[in-house]
């Protein structure tokens, strides 16, 4: 409650407004700092509930496995997720990393009878380093991986062990590997845990199929393609950002020249310096305005 | 009359790139380069004709690096090489103020305290040898023959981690590369992928 004096000279109580005006300013541009770097890097601490592990703090970053459900049920699919939270600033690597860096591993320990599947790898980013490239994710991510219970599983419940590796970089690289062992009961009904929005939502950042209807590829210094898509996906695209999947492929470090209209894309970008062959198999994906993302496989 | 201004500027900066990479090749002439090294002597790739030459890029800080030096892995393989005449030189292309920049003295201190082995340690802190070879990574090797053409450049070996653990387990480039080369064989992997820290132009 404001306590407003009976007498105050005037001098005293304009300088008690210029400061309070001062003061909230100060408030809201630390609110629009904050909820700017909030978008990216994390500021609230990491809370432990059902379905996660105590956060590791290792240099420059915190990591803990998450679970989409608390209680798992025989015969079906969960998703477990790696959760990697770099200091602000610090990044993390995509499957192909670019010019240097590591993508994150998993390497799972699990009871008899379940499985794992491979990482469903949320749309990155381009974190470009001079005149080098490297692609991967600037704030905290949730990389999601389906995880099978196998329908006569007759546990009460089970324990699963992710050793997990990553780089995480700045300026300079810091690698990191923790084991982490998740226990979860089972029952007759899958329950949701804290964690399962937060695993929907990087699991929504997974690259949707594009089917393709037809492609060209020509090779010279650059890689050139002509990807004709089965829908006309490109059409109001302002900017498509192409993320190779396969290494040795393209020069990370030069810009891809891309023009599109309806649903023909073309890409064109230099060759790289580790080409030696056209690979059986050419998959990228396109990240179109930054919103959404696409994924095609091509065979040359 | 717009369209033609920005194409035309397009394919001029395009010119401007190309010279960086068109000159570095496998089996073409490795590109020439002069530098200080740790002792402020000037050296340059051509007074190394006639000698099989080995460079490598390094970053005393970056964690790839240390793996081969905590390790041992990579002053064993200096001394191997140049036992044999073959002329090592470490490249220092971070800029100033960068991770793994050092002044000469602190090289040679370096070179000392790890019980290294190189020929010379080149400070190429404005990065021109780094660009000219496109080096991206530390550690990023390349083999350079007898007659000054470039034979292999990549990765040190086969196994991309920072875990020393993985040394034994790795096929290592380089030693495959100068078995091959002294062999009179054409090299089976002349470019792989290089693996590290990025060079901090």
């Amino acid at each position: 409650m404001p306590y407003f004096k009976k007498t105050s000279s005037r001098p005293s109580s304009i300088l008690r407004l210029v400061s309070s005006c001062l003061c909230a300013l100060l408030v809201m541009f630390s609110f629009a700092a904050n909820s700017a770097s909030t978008e990216k890097t994390r500021t609230k601490p990491l809370v432990t509930k059902p379905g996660a592990t105590a956060p590791i703090r290792q240099p420059h970053i915190h990591v803990r496995l998450v679970s989409e459900h608390e209680v798992l049920v025989a015969g079906k699919t969960s998703h477990i997720g790696l959760h990697l939270v770099p200091d602000p600033q610090w990044h993390v690597y995509w499957r192909n990393p670019g010019d240097s860096g590591l993508a994150p591993k998993i390497e799972w320990t699990l009871p008899k009878g379940l499985s794992t599947k491979e990482i469903i790898w949320p749309w990155p980013e381009q974190l470009p380093v001079q005149h080098l490239m490297n692609y991967g994710y600037g704030g905290e991510v949730v990389l999601p991986i389906p995880l099978h219970i196998p329908s006569d599983l007759k546990r009460k419940e089970v324990s699963i062990t992710a050793k997990a590796s990553w780089l995480v970089c700045k300026e300079e690289c810091i690698p990191g590997e923790a084991r982490m062992t998740l226990t979860l009961p089972l029952g007759d009904k899958q329950k949701t845990s804290d964690y399962a929005a937060s695993i929907a939502d990087f699991k929504n950042k997974e690259p949707k199929e594009l089917p393709l209807i037809g492609n060209e590829i020509e090779i010279n210094e650059n890689i050139e393609m002509k990807l004709y898509a089965a829908k006309a996906v490109f059409g109001q695209a302002k900017e498509i950002q192409f993320f190779p999947i396969q290494e040795n492929l393209v020069e990370y470090g030069k810009p891809a020249n891309m023009s599109w209209k309806n649903n023909v894309l073309n890409i064109s970008q230099a060759k790289s310096m580790y080409y030696s062959a056209l690979p059986e198999l050419i998959e990228g994906v396109l990240v179109v305005d930054g919103k959404e993302a696409w994924q095609f496989s091509l065979r040359p | 009359m717009k369209g033609i201004f920005s194409r035309l500027t397009f394919f001029l900066l395009f010119l401007m790139s190309v010279p960086l990479y068109a000159a570095l090749g496998i089996d073409k002439a490795a590109p020439d380069f002069t530098a200080s090294d740790s002792n402020g002597k000037t050296v340059s790739l051509k007074d190394f004709k006639g000698k099989k030459v080995v460079l490598e890029w390094t970053n005393d800080q970056c964690p790839f690096v240390k793996k081969h030096y905590d390790s041992g892995n990579m002053q064993a393989l200096q001394k191997k090489y140049t036992q044999d005449g073959v002329v090592w030189l470490s490249v220092i292309s971070s800029a100033k103020g960068k991770q793994g920049y050092v002044k000469g003295g602190e090289a040679n201190d370096l070179t000392k305290s790890r019980n290294a082995a190189p020929n010379h340690v080149l400070i190429d802190s404005e990065g021109s040898i780094g660009r000219k070879y496109a080096a991206k990574t530390t550690p990023h090797m390349y083999i350079i023959d007898e007659k000054g053409v470039l034979k292999y450049m990549g990765a040190i070996d086969s196994i991309r981690s920072a875990s020393p653990a993985d040394i034994p387990k790795a096929v290592n480039y380089l030693d495959l590369g100068m078995k091959e080369l002294t062999a009179g064989k054409a090299l089976s992997k002349p470019v792989t992928k290089p693996y590290g820290c990025s060079v901090k132009y």
